[in-house]
């Protein structure tokens, strides 16, 4: 090549081949993900789902051997993206609403509970090991948030059963984490460690996430509460706040998704004097949340998902049926008519992006119960992520809740 | 029966409509939820009939008839005690108010009703805008051409009651500056502001053939006057309140309401031609702005006089008719309001203390419920 050749005394110039940057493909994927989602809006999808495929293309193009298919810096990512978005969730939940209408409680508890018995039931007819079935139902019982608040955002919704999938999804979201607490305790027990240790590891976990979500919550409530609402520098700085925070439930290892959950439900507790209205992220969430759901469309695992298929969609219809069946059970007595009960039976489809988190701890500490567990239950995550976005926006459109030519 | 026949009922019997305010308890903007509502209200016996209005984020309450206005704010307290139970089950709070403080309105959704979605397409955005919440105050006319009488003599008074009533200075997160900023959005319609000056029911009849034969409008309903007869009910209506913050106080209007009517109909204190009408726009512009610290110029006697102290004067005349109809008591806390101010002002000096509208809402909500 005697015509580039020259160049080469040029040393401003970069070195030939160019080294690409990891940073275009990021920029890459997220106009990608970007312009999909518009494309699914225009085809009245919800964009979430565009971000979904996004993820899915993706994960036919990575070789990545890591168990979620997330690079440590993207695991970091992911978290901090999704702990944004369930502390925002967290903001719109009014745990006051359970003392006034205590069968929302029961709802909760009966559409959990029965979805929890259903699918561990059938794990275990397919014969895993009982561990493997509990953390399994565990984590399927949730409804997820992620995907709650982004339907609900994209379309802009407002109503009964927008408010009442949200409260649904962060109380299961709770349950799903107290149930895998003790599952894990349990865990500890089967692999020998002293009994302290079983006892202490759930305790430690609820305890100092409650702890940490309280000091969040406090934070989040004060200083922004102090700084001019202009200029969205209440937003930053809220945000700033929950970047410490999750940093925090890291180095602690404590639960990332239960300290800022919380962390939201308590900081709305505290403003008494309605100062702070919820906030909205603008900006920065819809980032997080195509990172979010990017990130679980790479789930896909072409190897596992042959011999998953089956057991996962065993589960999703497990799940799907229990869930339903809890909704219609109290619907009546929390004041919700049959029609709109079956509609939010469909909004609580979604499962929850915790999962891969649950995940990749669970590897970390127990490698191969991690392998079993992401083999099925990440395949019925991806099913759901695909199903339940353009599910959900159906009932929130049939309820009438949503506004046409949405806009965030 | 012909629609425009003119129902017969008892003199001075009273009935009120209130436009309620559906807020969400997350961010205390209005929400969707009056479907809900209704359905939850209506599966158990209650005081009060509830309807669904133009927008979704309203519900309309209206009495029974009253010949008394003490049991109307008896069954006014009760409607109020199940809308609030229905409410607290949806996570909602139930507002009084003329207009939402900082709503947007292009978020409305319009009430799933064939006759809404025709005003929202005839109106365009005045539809949504006109989610706006008023106080209507029925009373009973013994026949029609009494009720055209009555009708006219009463637009002498509708300052007092846009003054007294006014409830909405904040509109779309700003202070209108006007004590009732609910009159402006009214006013936006082609067929709002006064009736025509006719006197006999038969006249009337005729006038409304014309616009009809015109295709101006379908029905009554079309019209959006201050104050109008309603044939199907035997009644004037008077439109021009705000739905006042608390429930007493729109009892206290009602009560009136019916005693200005039978001041006007026992003592006939002016005559009623087209002078009564040459200073309303004005008159009824001074009370919206100014509330009862507006001007009136009096059409007989030609002079500019305060509201506040024509209003005084007014519930000295009332006095004896007061102690007939036992509003009297209602009538004096209205003297007192005259000095400590109105809805309007409670708004204002409210939102001065933390300069929150969502906090201003939820003090609003607490009002509203008695708290």
């Amino acid at each position: 090549m005697n015509f580039v050749f020259p160049l080469s005394g040029l040393h401003f110039l970069p070195d030939w081949p160019l080294q690409a940057n990891p940073l275009i493909s990021f920029g890459f994927i997220l106009l990608f993900a970007i312009v999909a989602g518009e494309v699914a809006s225009r085809l009245r999808l919800p964009r979430i789902s565009a971000y979904v495929l996004t993820g899915v293309l993706l994960s036919f193009m990575r070789g990545t051997p890591e168990i979620t298919g997330l690079v440590p810096a993207a695991h970091q990512v992911y978290e901090l993206a999704f702990a944004l978005l369930l502390f925002e969730l967290g903001q719109r939940i009014d745990l006051g609403w359970l003392r006034r209408n205590p069968w929302l409680l029961v709802t909760s508890l009966a559409e959990s509970a029965l979805a929890f018995v259903a699918v561990g039931a059938l794990m275990m007819l397919l014969n895993e090991p009982p561990i493997l079935a509990v953390l399994i139902a565990g984590l399927a019982a949730a409804t997820g948030p992620a995907v709650v608040l982004g339907v609900c955002k994209d379309t802009a919704a407002r109503g009964q059963i927008t408010d009442r999938v949200t409260l649904l999804s962060a109380l299961g979201s709770c349950y799903s984490f107290l149930v895998i607490g003790v599952a894990y305790a349990w865990q500890h027990d089967a692999t020998a460690a002293p009994l302290p240790v079983t006892l202490l590891h759930p305790l430690y976990l609820i305890l100092g996430s409650g702890a940490l979500a309280a000091l969040a919550a406090w934070a989040a409530q004060y200083l922004p509460a102090r700084i001019k609402p202009i200029q969205n520098n209440q937003t930053l700085a809220s945000f700033a706040l929950i970047i410490i925070t999750v940093a925090l439930a890291e180095t602690l290892q404590l639960s990332v998704v239960i300290s800022l959950l919380c962390a939201g439900m308590l900081s709305r507790c505290m403003d008494r004097s309605h100062r702070l209205q919820p906030l909205d992220f603008g900006l920065i969430s819809r980032l997080a949340l195509i990172v979010v759901f990017i990130a679980s469309g790479t789930l896909l695992q072409p190897a596992s998902f042959a011999t998953a298929i089956l057991p996962a969609l065993g589960v999703v219809a497990a799940r799907a049926l229990a869930k339903g069946i809890g909704v219609f059970l109290f619907a009546r007595p929390s004041g919700l008519s049959l029609r709109k009960a079956s509609l939010l039976s469909i909004g609580l489809l979604p499962m929850s992006g915790a999962t891969l988190l649950w995940v990749e701890s669970t590897a970390s500490i127990w490698p191969a119960l991690g392998e079993q567990l992401a083999a099925i239950i990440l395949t019925a995550l991806l099913i759901m992520e695909l199903i339940a976005p353009p599910a959900l926006q159906f009932a929130l459109r049939q309820a009438d809740e949503t506004e046409e030519g949405s806009h965030t | 029966m012909n629609t425009m026949d003119f129902a017969q009922s008892k003199a001075l019997s009273l009935g009120v409509e209130l436009e309620l305010q559906v807020v969400s308890r997350l961010d205390g903007d209005l929400t969707r939820g009056a479907t809900e509502l209704l359905g939850l209200i209506n599966r158990t016996p209650h005081r009060g009939d509830f309807k669904p209005e133009v927008t979704e984020s309203m519900i309309e309450v209206s009495t029974a008839v009253h010949n008394n206005c003490v049991e109307l704010g008896e069954e006014l307290l009760a409607a109020r005690s199940a809308v609030l139970a229905a409410a607290d089950r949806l996570n909602l709070l139930i507002c009084g108010g003329g207009a939402h403080p900082f709503q947007h309105w292009a978020e409305r959704k319009i009430f799933d009703k064939p006759r809404f979605h025709e005003h929202a397409g005839l109106y365009g955005y005045l539809a949504k805008q006109f989610t706006v919440f008023g106080q209507h105050i029925h009373v009973g006319c013994e026949n029609g051409d009494a009720a055209m009488r009555l009708l006219h003599a009463l637009s002498r008074y509708m300052p007092h009651f846009i003054a007294l009533s006014a409830a909405s200075p904040f509109y779309q997160g700003v202070d209108t500056a006007f004590d009732s900023s609910r009159l402006n959005v009214v006013s936006a319609f082609p067929l709002s502001g006064r009736a025509p000056l006719a006197t006999t029911w038969q006249d009337f009849v005729a006038y409304f053939e014309e616009m009809k034969e015109m295709g101006v409008v379908q029905s009554m309903k079309d019209f959006y006057w201050d104050i109008r007869p309603k044939p199907e009910f035997g009644t004037v209506e008077i439109r021009v309140c705000d739905t006042p913050l608390t429930v007493p106080h729109a009892t206290r209007l009602a009560a009136l309401a019916q005693t200005v009517c039978r001041f006007l109909i026992e003592e006939e204190p002016q005559a009623i031609n087209e002078s009564l009408y040459a200073v309303y726009a004005i008159n009824r512009f001074q009370a919206a702005r100014f509330g009862l610290d507006g001007e009136l110029i009096d059409p007989h006697e030609r002079r500019r006089i305060p509201l506040r102290e024509d209003l005084l004067n007014l519930l000295e005349r009332l006095a004896p008719h007061a102690a007939m109809l036992g509003t009297a008591r209602l009538l004096e806390e209205l003297r007192e309001m005259a000095r400590t101010g109105n809805d309007a002002a409670w708004i204002r000096s409210t939102y001065t203390h933390n300069h929150s509208l969502p906090d201003l809402i939820w003090q609003q909500a607490g009002l509203w419920a008695g708290r």
